[in-house]
């Protein structure tokens, strides 16, 4: 069992009963695909680093699943791509089992000074 | 005279509770320029294996819209 993680956008102007379906429906999809959903995150409205699809902000998700297939990832992406409100999705492969317990935070404070510039 | 010069060492070496992860891109920040440039391994003391397992990170946050890839100075 391969386990994989997706982090996608969605645009910020879906929401309430839009976004629900929007959703329910990425899921549909991830699962008809052969794939096994473990985790959603939903990470927040963030600014985007550039503009997607003329959009300044996006709503970012994550998914964890595993698959038997890489077909099955392929596929999900695919679709995924063809989303008009879907702005962006990346998939990485994971090297081992994720800690699902633990929530994922897209700002972890790390105290630590900037690396020193020379010159 | 010779300049005396710190040296440096890994941060990721030092504390392996440090996680390199692309979506951690508030830390991934530190190891790149105004520009978005990635900052090389001479200045910020990073070894060999940690800025290879960087380098990808910040190439991942890029692409998932996290980090930029080019900042126009000009514009800011």
């Amino acid at each position: 069992m391969r386990y994989y993680e997706n982090l996608f956008i969605i645009n910020p102007h879906v929401e309430g009963a839009a976004l629900e379906t929007l959703m329910g429906k990425i899921e549909k999809e991830l699962t008809d695909a052969g794939a096994n959903l473990l985790k959603v995150e939903e990470l927040g409205k963030k600014r985007l680093a550039y503009q997607i699809k003329h959009q300044k902000y996006g709503a970012y998700v994550l998914y964890f699943f595993e698959s038997e297939e890489k077909s099955s990832v392929r596929k999900f992406e695919d679709w995924l791509n063809i989303q008009e409100d879907v702005l962006a999705n990346m998939t990485v492969k994971l090297d081992e089992k994720p800690d699902l317990t633990k929530a994922t935070l897209l700002e972890d404070p790390i105290v630590d000074q900037q690396p020193r510039q020379e010159r | 005279m010779a300049m005396m010069r710190r040296k440096k060492i890994c941060k990721f070496c030092e504390t392996t509770d440090l996680k390199i992860d692309y979506k951690n891109y508030k830390m991934l920040r530190r190891f790149i320029t105004e520009q978005g440039k990635i900052i090389p391994r001479r200045i910020t003391g990073t070894c060999t294996k940690h800025q290879r397992f960087l380098t990808t990170a910040i190439k991942r946050a890029r692409n998932i819209a996290l980090l930029p890839y080019s900042n126009n100075l000009k514009e800011l």
